[in-house]
């Protein structure tokens, strides 16, 4: 990593911290503390030394400045052992922690040590009783159930850190799980004085598939991932101990569908913030009042006084077009819903301002099922991101974890963020700075900058940007890799159009950000062009079903690299290629990576059960 | 689905329509005749508010309601101006046979002229008007007596029964004079209605319709096509979604 880390554990075994992005927040909130007792988190994550640093998230929560660490404000190096601080003097509120063994790197605030998290917390406060004395008929629950899992609402506790205070209808989750919704739905890092954000994240059910849905007591997940929708709210709060309250409502769901659960968490969130319970079971009973989604099909959708227009696609790798909706007038993504798109508000192009000309480069690395790493600000940044590039490359199947808002309490942490090169195809979601270090070795790194722009991420929320100026690491912005080069040419009439817009109002840039999308949609369907012409010689010609009759041995004939790569060259591509080698080197390449895999799975699937119709219409 | 080949040569107007009201006056009923010309006793009680549509054809143009069926419970109250925030109609529902209800409509009306869109629509229903005897527009006198007995007051209060055994009417505690003068006094259309038998449900919903500034709504969509997030003026707009199952079930329900 470079000098701009914003976590350094020195070799001498001294800690430094480089707090640039904070010093100017003084009235800002850290975050208080946590540190994991789970031994999974202190497992090889990182550097060659023994010492596994592992910071804490940073949650928020106003610091009391502890008295005791203004004597200690001056120095600039903090000893192994004890209480470090800030290394900048303006610092006022946090200090650095090293606790038990010295293997945890921790940032504190007013308690020290840390209270150790027990797996798992139930603390009963009034309004878990609460959630848990709604009731909701049998009926309501499984129509409910056809759109959504539950509402979770997340508190912060000052002991314990995020904690699940309820979820209502009730969803049977294990403490991991649990616990797993509760970090994933508080953003990590620092954003803004009041305000809120929304965001959304991917974890992995933990139940094996071993138990029945009878077991379960919840319905089955498409995908083996539950998908969190939150939206997290921070505002001042003098009844607190902190100052502040910090909270989370999170829709969580089976479906892939970002655009529609963002926009739906942000009409709730608010409303359930100015009126609390009767708004959660409102807003349960109202989704219970819908059909069921039914792929392929356009819907109206009426939830808590705002009418939805919703296109659901009929596979989630299905390209959902603008220029293809159902809807007849112009497409708006104000007034209509791509569920599958990722979230268009605000507009994505904003994130992407750092690395426009990249962006070419960063489509070949998603195709090619490269790791990468995206570091943002807020979780607003990197949620909407990862679904940007998951979008981006349909209608190919997703082969890869990705995971739109990760953090270190995820249960999956230890198996995605280790010393081994990232799995093919992972793409992180980041904002801890923790990770810059843990993921150094990762070939491609993303970055949006963390704490840099005031840029207004609460969707159709307000939040006031941070106090003071945060001039950061504005230096690591943009899209660094070690290993690839690119392959095909960018679009330079887009590309300055790009640059151009990014200049422009929000409808101006939430215009260039549908064009963006549906040019990389159209590039992925060039790339797979000469695939599925390929294909088409590899199914039997209807002499063949004929002639195969009822011995019904037929099937597609196995697919030759050798020789679709000779297809390649007598039919050609339509995506531009810098140079042909560069072309052969870009399809060999991705023949060897699990999306081809699962591709060719999906296509002699299709072309089997054509087959059997087929032969048995003979 | 049914509804393009309708919408793409003619006219719609998208009107956002709130049924307020005390809890168990008999709101979602009144909807329900309504969109699904349908009539069910002992109806669950709405929590936060349910979303139906249906349509209205007025002589040149269609009219589609878009319509919130609020909760009348208490609890719930302060979640009404999100249902009647930019609507451009409301219909104030009251029971007949409880006087105290007519109070909480007034309440309601109240609320709406001063928080509400300030051209919106508020139309009074005095409903279960088949509870008492039938007024002289209904068509039919039989509704009540033939029902006596039963505990369907078209209402969602369980331990109501407005009916007792061999008595033929529930004294009526709303004279329909003064829901009247006080329905003319606040610039309001009046109706008594029976979601039950389903009288002036119809006319109801026509009246209002009639009273929509349609030209108005048109032009104001057009020029706020691009306009802020959330905000929808109703407006012509697409109509190939396929409508709630209550909507694609029935026709047109006003006939004008």
């Amino acid at each position: 990593m470079k000098s701009n880390d914003n976590l350094k554990l020195d070799e001498a075994d001294a800690i430094e911290v480089d707090i640039g992005d904070y010093r100017n927040n003084q009235d800002d909130l850290y975050i208080s503390h946590h540190v994991p007792t789970s031994s999974r988190l202190t497992s090889p994550i990182s550097s060659s030394s023994d010492l596994s640093p592992s910071p804490s998230p940073w949650y928020g929560g106003t610091p009391p400045v502890p008295s005791y660490l203004d004597s200690l404000r001056a120095s600039g190096k903090a000893s192994a052992t004890s209480l470090s601080q800030l290394s900048s003097p303006s610092s006022s509120s946090h200090a650095l922690v090293r606790t038990g063994n010295g293997s945890k790197l921790s940032l504190v605030s007013n308690t020290l040590p840390p209270p150790p998290l027990p797996r798992s917390v139930q603390p009963a406060p009034k309004r878990k009783l609460e959630i848990e004395g709604l009731v909701i008929d049998p009926s309501v629950l499984e129509k409910l159930r056809r759109w959504i899992l539950g509402i979770a609402v997340v508190e912060f506790d000052i002991d314990h850190g995020p904690v699940v205070e309820g979820i209502f209808p009730p969803l049977f989750l294990l403490p991991a799980e649990s616990e797993n919704i509760a970090f994933s739905a508080f953003p990590d890092s620092l954003q803004f004085d009041q305000g809120s954000q929304v965001h959304s994240f991917r974890i992995r059910e933990q139940i094996s598939s071993s138990l029945s849905v009878e077991e379960l007591k919840r319905p089955p997940t498409k995908d083996g991932f539950i998908y969190g929708f939150s939206h997290f709210t921070q505002k001042k709060d003098a009844s607190v101990r902190r100052g502040y309250r910090q909270h989370s409502i999170v829709i969580l769901t089976q479906y892939q569908y970002p655009a529609f659960y963002t926009y739906l968490v942000s009409i709730f969130g608010p409303l359930y913030d100015t009126h609390g319970l009767p708004m959660l079971e409102s807003a349960c009973h109202n989704i219970a009042t819908w059909r069921g989604p039914s792929p392929g099909q356009t819907m109206e959708l009426g939830f808590l006084g705002t009418v939805l227009y919703l296109e659901i696609p009929n596979t989630i790798d299905e390209q959902q077009l603008t220029e293809t909706s159902s809807f007849k007038e112009k497409y708006d993504p104000r007034l209509h819903i791509l569920a599958s798109s990722p979230p268009l508000i605000p507009p994505p192009i904003s994130l992407f301002q750092s690395c426009l000309a990249q962006l070419w480069s960063i489509w070949e690395c998603i195709v090619l099922c490269e790791p990468i790493l995206i570091i943002g600000s807020s979780p607003a940044q990197t949620s909407q991101a990862v679904w940007w590039f998951r979008d981006l490359l349909r209608p190919l199947p997703l082969a890869g974890d990705i995971r739109p808002y990760f953090t270190m309490q995820d249960g999956d942490h230890a198996l995605l963020v280790n010393k081994l090169p990232p799995k093919a195809g992972v793409i992180l979601g980041v904002t801890n700075p923790f990770f810059e270090k843990s993921c150094s070795h990762w070939p491609h790194i993303l970055s949006f900058g963390r704490n840099s722009e005031k840029t207004d991420h609460s969707i159709m929320g307000k939040a006031s940007p941070s106090r003071g100026t945060t001039k950061s690491s504005n230096s690591g912005r943009g899209w660094k890799t070690k290993t690839h080069k690119r392959h095909i040419s960018k679009d330079r009439v887009l590309l300055k159009q790009l640059e151009a817009a990014c200049k422009g109002n929000e409808q101006t840039r939430l215009n260039a950000s549908v064009a963006l999308r549906g040019h990389f949609c159209s590039r992925t369907r060039d790339f797979l062009a000469p695939l599925s012409r390929y294909l088409h010689t590899l199914i039997p010609s209807p002499a063949e079903v004929t002639s195969a009759g009822a011995s019904g041995n037929l099937r597609m004939k196995p697919f030759n690299s050798k020789h679709f790569i000779a297809s390649l060259k007598a039919n050609g591509s339509t995506l531009p290629f810098r140079s042909l080698k560069q072309r052969t080197d870009f399809y060999e390449r991705w023949l060897r990576t699990p999306t081809f895999g699962l591709w060719l799975g999906q296509q002699e699937q299709i072309v089997h059960v054509v087959l059997e119709e087929s032969i048995r219409r003979l | 689905m049914t509804d393009s080949a309708v919408a793409s040569t003619e006219r719609s107007v998208q009107v956002k329509l709130v049924l307020l009201g005390e809890a168990a006056v008999g709101k979602s009923s009144v909807v329900l005749r309504f969109v699904s010309d349908e009539f069910q006793a002992n109806k669950e009680p709405t929590i936060g508010a349910a979303f139906l549509t249906q349509k209205c054809r007025l002589d040149d143009h269609v009219l589609r309601y878009e319509i919130w069926d609020t909760a009348g419970q208490e609890r719930f109250h302060s979640l009404a101006p999100m249902y009647y925030r930019n609507a451009q109609a409301a219909v104030v529902v009251y029971d007949i046979t409880k006087a105290a209800s007519l109070q909480k409509a007034k309440s309601w009306v109240k609320e709406l002229q001063r928080q509400a869109n300030p051209k919106i629509v508020i139309a009074l229903a005095g409903n279960k008007v088949d509870l008492v005897q039938p007024s002289t527009s209904s068509p039919d006198a039989n509704a009540s007596s033939e029902d006596d007995g039963e505990a369907d007051d078209a209402t969602a209060t369980p331990g109501e029964t407005p009916s007792p055994e061999g008595e033929p009417e529930t004294p009526r505690q709303v004279p329909r004079e003064e829901a009247q003068a006080y329905a003319t006094e606040a610039g309001l259309l009046f109706f008594e209605t029976s979601a039950k038998t389903g009288e002036n449900i119809v006319e109801l919903f026509t009246e209002i319709a009639k009273k929509i500034p349609v030209e108005e709504i048109l032009s104001k969509a057009t020029s706020n096509r691009s306009g802020a997030a959330g905000s929808r003026a109703g407006g012509a707009r697409q109509d190939n979604v396929n409508l709630e199952d209550n909507g694609a079930k029935s026709k047109d329900a006003c006939n004008c």
